[in-house]
């Protein structure tokens, strides 16, 4: 299942902390819609 | 149904890491995926948080006559003898047992227990191990961003291609749309948080992209300096289930033809 190191190559995308920082931003306002939306209905 | 997360479990003092609040916190956003489940805070209250304390407050609170099911692992169950007056605790539910694999256990007399024998799930899961066949997996977790609902459930999110919506539930979600309209089933495949030959030192999520009958691999990667640094700076936990989720919304895995990769 493991491939090898010329495939990892291929696809792998190493994410920058800005990157980190604003996708977590994006999920974070999504959890506390969801839980808004959640206790409202 | 009711989901409710022990404030202070009585067999896990020593090894417990998540916190209640957090703890509670995963638990509504599951909830969230089932109108018919609720969260629940009753043991959000001092001392240990014993089930049979809390059927008992339930049970009380409860103004109908009605049947009392308690839904639990067979790990746990096997377990029940240990439990806190449990002798009295299993005259007042009957016990809905999801069976683990390689799990056995031993039904107490008196004791009235259903077999939930279809959803056999790990207790812990960190890897899918799950190969990809053409047809539908079938997914024990919620399926929460269907067609129908991927757009009321998830954020929408402006990248260079265009809106991509980011997906509510990591392991199996929908993207795109990429710029010619097209989206894209992406399913989790696994997450590597070791030293390996190539990149050491960091925390490896792969995706499989499905697009018809083709299916492209896509793997991301974050550093464990920086998932420390943004830990410390947010607070936030860096468990497999959150570093999944930045790398599903990175823009190279909605990108069928790989455009953009570095």
């Amino acid at each position: 299942m493991i491939e090898t190191a010329e495939d990892f190559d291929k696809s792998l995308v190493t994410l920058s902390p800005a990157q980190i920082a604003g996708y977590d931003e994006t999920i974070r306002e999504w959890e506390t819609s969801q839980v808004r939306e959640r206790k409202a209905s | 149904m009711l989901f409710v997360p022990a404030k202070s479990p009585p067999h896990k003092l020593n090894d417990l890491h998540a916190s209640y609040e957090d703890r509670m916190r995963m638990v509504e956003l599951a909830c969230a995926a089932d109108a018919r489940f609720e969260s629940s805070r009753v043991e959000d209250r001092p001392g240990r948080s014993y089930s049979f304390d809390t059927v008992v407050l339930m049970r009380e609170q409860c103004r109908e006559p009605a049947r009392w099911f308690f839904l639990i692992g067979a790990d746990a169950f096997a377990e029940i003898r240990s439990w806190h007056r449990w002798a009295e605790l299993i005259k007042l539910v009957e016990f809905i047992v999801v069976s683990r694999p390689r799990r056995a256990f031993n039904v107490p007399e008196g004791a009235q227990v259903h077999r939930l024998d279809t959803l056999e799930l790990p207790v812990s899961r960190r890897r899918s191990g799950r190969a990809w066949s053409a047809e539908k997996p079938r997914s024990p977790y919620p399926r929460l961003c269907g067609n129908t609902s991927m757009r009321r459930g998830c954020i929408g999110q402006h990248s260079r291609r265009g809106k991509m919506l980011l997906m509510d539930n990591f392991r199996e979600f929908e993207a795109g749309p990429d710029p010619f309209g097209r989206t894209y089933q992406v399913m989790f495949k696994w997450l590597q948080t070791a030293i390996s030959i190539r990149h050491a030192d960091t925390v490896d999520v792969q995706f499989l992209v499905v697009d018809g009958s083709k299916v492209i691999k896509r793997t991301v990667a974050m550093q464990d300096l920086d998932l420390k640094t943004h830990a410390k700076k947010t607070g936030r936990p860096m468990d497999d289930a959150w570093c999944a989720r930045p790398c599903g919304a990175a823009p190279e895995v909605h990108d069928r033809d790989g455009r953009g990769l570095r």
